[in-house]
């Protein structure tokens, strides 16, 4: 009875992930009834949500606020420029900054997620200060993963600093073991998001309230200054997964 | 056993419909063979697939390129570079087909390649098979100002190990090992040289024991990833120990991954203030 009600749930499954039962080597041996499944290898890199946030509107968080994109491509619309309260000219920012939700299967191997980006260039050659586009890796414990928080990363998992997000092999997060977890990556221009603090984060994320783990502060952070050729810049950003 | 075998598959189960019954990705790419290891004669070729799949709910372009791959750090972190950039790429033995896909939501399709082993390779050789999805374009109109604009990629690779049939040195030392006492701890570091022609991965021990046989310390020494001419530094401590005066051995193993071992055995002394000296190698 309780072979059968085994059974039926791993049909369903795989009824439910649109995948044939072949795909998965499965025996069942000996006089004790006892039942063997393998799981399958294999590597899965999801992009689950790419979110256009306004900084007008104060956008803040990825599944209630923003724009869910049906295309993955980062518009940053027209460069603005940020003031302190008393109107002096802080630094020039996209209107736009981007959520990028990620999530990685791996059969519990050992992985990597990382940022690779070119620099943005625009009208004759010029170019956006390569530190002014900035990417935030972003781990939220209470991310949902089928249905409940994804609580903590596991032990040896870290979370990639801030960095720019034009620069090549920059790591989003890894996890050992390998086990799946939902993983923001903000990509903003020229200074933090609406609401947020100078450019930091946790290397093991943020536990819904506080950071977690070591923090991560990156320094290094230029601004768009007004005298920017005007003009539009384009540029790359791929983000590779990879195991150990 | 019968019943923790059982709990498992359940917990399978459970785990895949919980996946399978998420919202579907804006873009999702799975191939089913995320490393591959391949030993092949010199003057020889294997061929074989790699499944792609779209697990997104969008038609999706795929682009299939090659790159290569080194170790970045010794914790198995990797740098990519141009196809046959780097001294031990075999990605200029490697074709394949097709290198653009058009996948439909949730189908599949299958990437062959071919690995054409040259007669006078030696040892490993490393490279990456990228599957890329192509991001969209955002028409835009020309505002006044300043504007930006990035396409964003996803790709996932399928790391190739390829090692030349009968010309494989899986050889490694361990150089300047040191030991210390600090306070309670007792702490070993080692350099890992590979000294042969292939990867290693490497993951240890140390036990200290006297003469008679008894231990007094143990340790375990991180996972290492190294290619043919790297070097990894292990550092492993044993909390709670404080050894007294007098000789010791110390017996280092490490284990390989895919086959083989190195063990490195060495005595030393412990003098009268807790100091570690005359380590020698035997």
């Amino acid at each position: 009875m309780k072979r059968t009600m085994i059974t039926w749930l791993m049909v369903a499954a795989f009824l439910a992930m649109n995948a044939a039962p072949a795909a998965m080597a499965q025996s069942a041996v000996g006089p004790s009834g006892s039942a063997g499944a393998t799981v399958p290898s294999y590597l899965e890199f999801s992009m689950s949500r790419v979110v256009k946030m306004s900084v007008a509107n104060g956008d803040s968080d990825p599944f209630s606020d923003g724009t869910v994109l049906t295309s993955p491509s980062f518009d940053f619309g027209t460069l603005v420029p940020a003031e302190d309260s008393a109107g002096n000219f802080l630094y020039m920012r996209g209107e736009f900054f981007y959520y990028v939700l990620m999530i990685a299967a791996t059969s519990g191997r050992k992985y990597r997620i990382t940022e690779t980006g070119s620099v943005l260039t625009g009208p004759g050659g010029k170019t956006l200060p390569r530190e002014s586009v900035l990417l935030i890796p972003d781990y939220q414990w209470l991310d949902q993963l089928g249905g409940v928080s994804q609580g903590a990363p596991p032990t040896a998992a870290n979370v990639g600093p801030v960095t720019t997000a034009c620069a090549t092999g920059n790591l989003v997060y890894q996890s050992d073991p390998g086990v799946g977890r939902l993983v923001r990556a903000v990509i903003a221009i020229s200074g933090p998001p609406t609401g947020a603090r100078y450019p930091q984060n946790y290397s093991k994320g943020y536990n819904g309230s506080v950071g977690q783990g070591t923090k991560q502060e990156y320094a290094a952070w230029k601004a768009v200054g007004q005298d920017q050729t005007s003009g539009r810049y384009t540029g790359t950003i791929t983000f590779s997964l990879v195991l150990y | 056993m019968k019943n923790s075998g059982k709990k498992a598959v359940l917990w399978f189960a459970a785990a895949v419909l919980c996946l399978a019954f998420a919202t579907p990705a804006l873009a999702g790419l799975r191939i089913d063979k995320p490393k591959v290891r391949l030993l092949i004669k010199p003057g020889s070729y294997a061929s074989d697939e790699i499944k792609v799949e779209n697990t997104g709910k969008e038609t999706m372009a795929v682009k299939v390129y090659l790159e290569d791959w080194v170790y970045s750090q010794q914790d198995g972190a990797k740098d990519f570079f141009p196809k046959g950039s780097t001294p031990l790429s075999c990605s200029p033995w490697m074709t394949f087909y097709p290198a653009d896909l058009k996948l439909e939501a949730g189908k599949t399709a299958m990437v062959r390649y071919t690995v054409n082993v040259p007669a006078d390779a030696r040892g490993g050789h490393y490279c990456v098979m990228f599957f890329e999805t192509a991001g969209g374009d955002i028409e835009q109109d020309t505002p006044e100002g300043t504007t930006a604009f990035i396409k964003v990629l996803n790709r996932v690779g399928a790391l190739f190990y390829v090692e030349a049939e009968g010309t494989v040195e899986k050889k490694a030392e361990l150089r300047n090992i040191r030991i210390n006492q600090k306070l309670n701890d007792f702490i070993v570091s080692a350099e890992f040289a590979n000294t042969g022609n292939t990867d290693i991965t490497a993951q240890g021990t140390f036990d200290v024991l006297d003469a008679s046989g008894v231990v007094y310390a143990r340790g375990a020494f991180q996972e290492v990833y190294t290619l043919a001419g790297d070097k990894a530094s292990l550092q492993a401590s044993a909390f709670s120990v404080n050894l007294q005066p007098g000789p010791y051995d110390i017996l280092m193993t490490l284990d390989f991954q895919n086959g083989g071992s190195l063990i490195q055995e060495a005595n030393f002394t412990v003098g009268a203030r807790g100091e570690v000296q005359d380590i020698r190698l035997k």
